[in-house]
């Protein structure tokens, strides 16, 4: 059994090494995102030392990790359903002797892994040396941020799974893909750090899951948070993978039971 | 006239090469290797105004590329076409007015419209005057039976039907060559046997030129005159069909029809050029290589054990002939 | 001439048969309605909250580039009506072998792709973008007459046909790449420069949005011009630029036509 997932793993992990100016080009845009917010910063910034409780410096930083990560949390398995869908290669994967969730599971983690190694590293090492950031970590920081990472990639998981599967009810996969990358943008915390949004708007978004998926991990990784702040954390990522799995588990078997089938 | 002249073409791919796994990824973008793939090497052919030519080959041959670049989508690596006058690759939108296509179960028609309204856009599109255009469809409409599928959205349609439509469209603005690819894959014979026909009656009527690939031996039967044979980029035999099939069949079947039940067959002193199929108490049917031993050869070497009552020759079958040379058991040119 | 008209005319024809399959897909035009609007509110919210920290970006204040969003907006609401098929060219058209019969046509396949555009959010764009422009314009107590309006619709229409040419000669890129997803999304990560004033950024981005993909022209230049701001002249050139451009981006089209590799055997 265990061979079955490691191997499905391994397959999707090779799969996206084929793309190589894909996977370059992924690299130049996010760091054509991350320049366009510092630039902006720095001229907002001025000569002022801190805003919102956060220097230049420390912004600077939360960026260059909040995009390296955005980079997993924007391109995830939603457009790989939603076009199995659409091309009916969808009816071969429902034969697989693998249960569906835990297949697509097994082909992000594969993704994800070489997402990782080839897009998120080398941007954050690229972005560290273009900005000159400070690379001193906190093990434990980052023994944290890695646990905090990996659940929200099971959050993220179910969310692309959502959206993926929504391609039953609509054709417009890159309508979706636009909605959901905007979601998570501006609800995760990417485009800035929650302490720069509205007081309402921040209490509204800390409830939800998207702020864990980048907001939460970065600001753990930069240490600002405390020991029961990353508790915190922990136990909303628990609960929401609990209610995100049982809606996609609902989705899922509504949209089973309602195939078009395309082609003839 | 010759309409399509192709003389000396090759097309050659480089392909990228490289290891499994990691180190082989890694090792691939420091010192990319590549290697040359050569699709089609040296082809030359011309075909005369009107012919409807069958272009075969085995999957990977390089039937489609030589369409491909016949109609202008690839630019040969060396070599010159010229259809009708016209360079595809170097004036390929000026080449489309004349030509029309089909390839496989791609479609040009508009999705999720009438069919009707795909033809008028493809009137339009090649600048036909409404005279013409209403002339060519109520022509196309009889003989393809379109009459009901007319207002029915493409979408909506079967295969067999759609195909019918694809094909309409592709002779609508009676271009003066038409690229069928694998136009009857997939169809039920009584489609295919509709659109074989009209294909006919359109080479008669417009004197349409034609060029056909096909897996469908039957195709080629009931529609060419001539045969263009492909195999790993090359050209392996141009010309008649029955000229082929005379020059290459050496598996023809003859059936004797004995009076004796018993079997001498042991006692018969085979040679590697015949072969015994089947054996009844009435005959026994043999396979023979019709280049190597004649009739008459295997008729003496029965008669001494049997009284012959009848002989029954079965002709090679054209399909059996390009299994053989698919498979490389017969050797051509 | 004759040859422009004809596809001209063909486009709009086929561009008719597009919007009239949208009848089939009620769904997808909600969705992307829903999509969009969630789009220009993160754009919005992400000036707030520039602006609770600050009241000038390099002289700009929150009305003026609010402004420049406007601008930016009503540009892509035409490159959505127009150029929104381009990003399919290579993900789809390409990897499914349908291009090749796109190709077979006798119109320009250019024309061939725009004509499939079956954009719905194009019109949310320029409505927004109207409204942004309109209401900065207003606060920043700029007179608004027949010139002023005749100036934004062309300049932007203009804008547009700049940022069409851009996304076109990237879309080249989809007959050698044939998953040119980030590619296009390169085209989408760019507009965010002409968000803000030009001045924010060093020179070798300025020179960049100036002169290679020359965003600049799109809400910067015809910003200044409205505001009485330096370089706001520079805005009339954009007409030029946009032909220049598409000169570019045909010939590119044709040149990496003749390469293209057509998938398959």
């Amino acid at each position: 059994m265990l061979n079955n997932y490691f191997g499905i793993i391994k397959s999707s992990f090779k799969k996206g090494f084929v793309y190589k100016i894909d996977n370059l080009l992924s690299i130049v845009n996010r760091i054509i995102e991350v320049s366009v917010l510092i630039f902006i910063w720095k001229a907002i910034y001025g000569g002022t030392v801190s805003i919102n409780g956060m220097n230049l410096e420390t912004l600077i930083v939360y960026y260059a990790v909040a995009y390296s990560l955005n980079h997993i949390m924007t391109w995830g398995i939603n457009e790989y359903i939603a076009s199995s869908i659409k091309n009916g290669r969808i009816n071969m994967e429902l034969l697989y002797p693998i249960d569906y969730m835990k297949y697509f599971f097994c082909y992000k983690l594969g993704m994800v892994l070489r997402q990782v190694m080839i897009i998120s590293m080398p941007t954050f090492i690229i972005l560290s040396v273009l900005f000159h950031i400070n690379l001193s970590f906190h093990f434990i920081n980052i023994l944290f941020f890695v646990l905090i990472t990996f659940l929200s990639i099971i959050i993220i998981f179910f969310i692309e799974l959502i959206f993926g599967l929504m391609t039953f009810y609509t054709t417009s996969d890159w309508g979706l893909q636009v909605l959901k990358k905007s979601l998570i943008t501006i609800l995760s915390g990417a485009i800035a750090p929650l302490e720069f949004f509205p007081t309402i708007i921040a209490k509204i978004m800390n409830i939800l899951p998207f702020t864990d998926l980048i907001y939460s991990p970065t600001t753990t990784l930069l240490g600002m948070n405390s020991i029961t702040g990353i508790s915190i954390i922990l136990i909303r990522q628990f609960i929401w993978i609990l209610v995100l799995y049982s809606i996609s588990k609902v989705i899922y078997n509504t949209a089973i039971k309602n195939i078009t089938i395309y082609g003839g | 006239m010759n309409i399509i002249k192709v003389k000396n073409i090759s097309k050659e791919y480089k392909i990228s090469k490289h290891e499994n796994g990691f180190i082989g990824y890694i090792k691939h973008i420091l010192n990319p290797k590549t290697e040359t793939f050569k699709a089609v090497q040296n082809i030359s052919f011309e075909i005369k105004e009107g012919e409807i030519v069958g272009y075969l080959g085995e999957n990977g041959a390089g039937k489609s590329t030589t369409i491909k670049m016949l109609t202008g989508l690839l630019t040969p690596t060396s070599g010159e076409i010229e259809v009708n006058g016209i360079v595809p690759y170097k004036n390929r939108i000026e080449n489309n007015f004349q030509i029309g296509a089909v390839f496989g179960q791609k479609t040009q028609l508009w999705w999720d419209l009438p069919v009707i309204e795909s033809f008028k856009l493809i009137g339009s599109l090649y600048k036909m005057s409404k005279k013409e255009y209403e002339s060519n469809l109520n022509w196309i409409i009889e003989k393809l039976e379109l009459q009901e599928l007319l207002n029915k959205q493409v979408k909506n349609l079967s295969l067999g039907q759609k195909m019918k439509c694809e094909i309409a469209a592709t002779f609508l603005h009676k271009p003066k060559i038409v690229y069928l690819d694998e136009p009857t894959i997939g169809l039920d014979v009584l489609v295919k046997e509709n659109i074989r026909k009209f294909i006919k009656e359109v080479n008669k009527e417009f004197h349409t030129t034609i060029l056909l690939t096909t897996h469908d031996i039957k195709d080629v039967e009931e529609l060419c005159d001539r045969i263009i044979l492909i195999d790993k980029g090359c050209i392996i035999y141009d010309g008649s069909i029955n000229t082929f099939k005379i020059k290459y069949s050496n598996n023809d079947f003859v059936t004797i029809f004995k009076k004796e039940s018993e079997s001498y067959i042991a006692k018969i002193k085979m040679n590697n050029e015949m072969q015994i199929v089947e054996e009844t108490k009435n005959y026994i049917k043999i396979k023979y290589n019709s280049q190597k031993i004649s009739i008459v050869e295997i008729i003496d070497l029965f008669k001494k054990y049997y009284t012959i009552e009848n002989v029954e020759t079965n002709e090679a079958k054209f399909e059996e002939i390009l299994k053989d040379i698919y498979r490389g058991h017969t050797n051509v040119e | 001439m004759k040859n422009i008209l004809y596809n001209m005319k063909m486009y709009f024809m086929m561009f008719k048969a597009s919007i009239k399959s949208l009848a089939e897909y009620r769904v997808d035009f909600i969705i992307g309605i829903i999509s969009q609007i969630f789009y220009e509110l993160i754009e919005f919210i992400f000036i707030l909250i520039l602006f609770k920290n600050t009241n000038t970006i390099n002289g700009w204040n929150f009305y003026e580039v609010l402004l420049l969003y406007g601008l930016l907006n009503i540009a892509l609401g035409y490159v959505d009506l127009f150029f929104d098929e381009m990003y399919e060219v290579g993900p789809y058209y390409i990897k499914d072998g349908t291009f090749d019969l796109i190709a077979l046509r006798p119109v320009h396949p250019i024309i061939s792709i725009m004509s499939k555009s079956q954009s719905v959010t194009s019109f949310g764009y320029i409505i927004i973008g109207m409204i942004m422009t309109i209401f900065s314009l207003i606060k920043l107590n700029i007179m608004i007459n027949l010139q002023t309006l005749l100036f934004i619709a062309f300049i932007t229409f203009i804008g547009g046909i700049i940022i069409g040419a851009i996304i076109t000669i990237l879309c080249v890129t989809s007959f050698w790449v044939m998953d040119s997803n980030e590619i296009m999304w390169s085209a989408f990560t760019m507009y965010k420069f002409s968000e803000y004033p030009l001045s924010v950024y060093n020179n070798f981005i300025k020179f960049i949005l100036i002169f290679i993909f020359p965003f600049a022209f799109v809400s910067f230049f015809p910003a200044s011009y409205l505001l009485n701001k330096d370089y706001g002249m520079i805005a009339f050139i954009a007409p030029m630029i946009a032909i220049l451009f598409w000169f570019i981006a045909v010939k590119l089209w044709n040149w990496g036509l003749k390469h293209y590799k057509s998938s398959g055997t």
